[in-house]
């Protein structure tokens, strides 16, 4: 692909999603769990742990994006079998094009 | 995203521990194929923080029946996750957790035209549903 067809297509990306998230109310930009939030899962998770008494044997977490999370996750419970999972490329993109059409009409 | 991530691991970037976390691509909005499901099934913990209201139904109805599963977490978009949904999770044996979590959901802005990169902070909760 030509790179100035693929700057615009990247550019044109970010601007929609931007828009969107905006529409949506959100921020702007790619969100990610931030490393207060991750050590906020992981203390309630072994609360639970300790509580309940079951193991943790698998962590899946889904829209991976950056990934620090599951990476926390992993550092506790190395023992654990842990995937992350992501959309494929563009699919979160056509999501949110699809509720911006959706509020449009 | 994941074949950012494959790449990085890759050529040496990232944690050591990074590299025993298996990264997979897999459309979320569609039903899933027998293998991925069961594959899915097997985790006790999921965190889901996409906040897309179709993809957290096609969790529920798709994966959660018959999974080892006993404490899932969903994003609870300023404030909007379904009731509906909380209520077919509930009918599957869960609780909510006493309260939502507030939670930090960071965001980054990359142009990808400049190496300029923008953090900064936006707040959202966290909804736990858990099996004790």
């Amino acid at each position: 692909m030509p790179r100035r067809r693929r700057v615009s297509q990247l550019f044109l990306h970010t601007l929609f999603s931007n828009l969107l998230n905006f529409i949506e109310g959100n921020a702007i930009g790619i969100h990610y769990v931030s490393n207060e939030t991750a050590v906020r899962i992981i203390y309630l998770i072994q609360l639970l742990v300790e509580d309940c008494g079951f193991g943790i044997d698998g962590i899946l977490d889904l829209g991976v994006g950056s990934p620090y999370l599951i990476g926390a996750l992993k550092t506790i419970w190395n023992e654990s079998i842990a995937i992350g999972v992501d959309l494929p490329e563009g699919k979160l993109f056509y999501i949110k094009l699809e509720c911006l059409l959706y509020l449009l009409v | 995203m994941i074949d950012v991530i494959q790449a990085k691991l890759r050529y040496g970037g990232g944690f050591e521990v990074l590299n025993h976390v298996e990264f997979k691509s897999i459309d979320l909005t569609k039903t899933f194929d027998l293998t991925t499901k069961s594959k899915l099934q097997q985790f006790v913990v999921i965190t889901n923080f996409i906040g897309n209201k179709n993809i957290d139904e096609n969790v529920i109805k798709n994966i959660l029946p018959e999974s080892k599963c006993r404490i899932i977490m969903f994003r609870n978009k300023s404030g909007r996750f379904s009731v509906i949904h909380t209520s077919w999770l509930m009918q599957m044996g869960f609780t909510k957790y006493e309260k939502d979590i507030m939670a930090s959901l960071e965001f980054k802005v990359n142009l990808h035209l400049s190496s300029e990169n923008f953090m900064s902070l936006t707040i959202d909760s966290i909804r736990m549903m858990i099996i004790a």
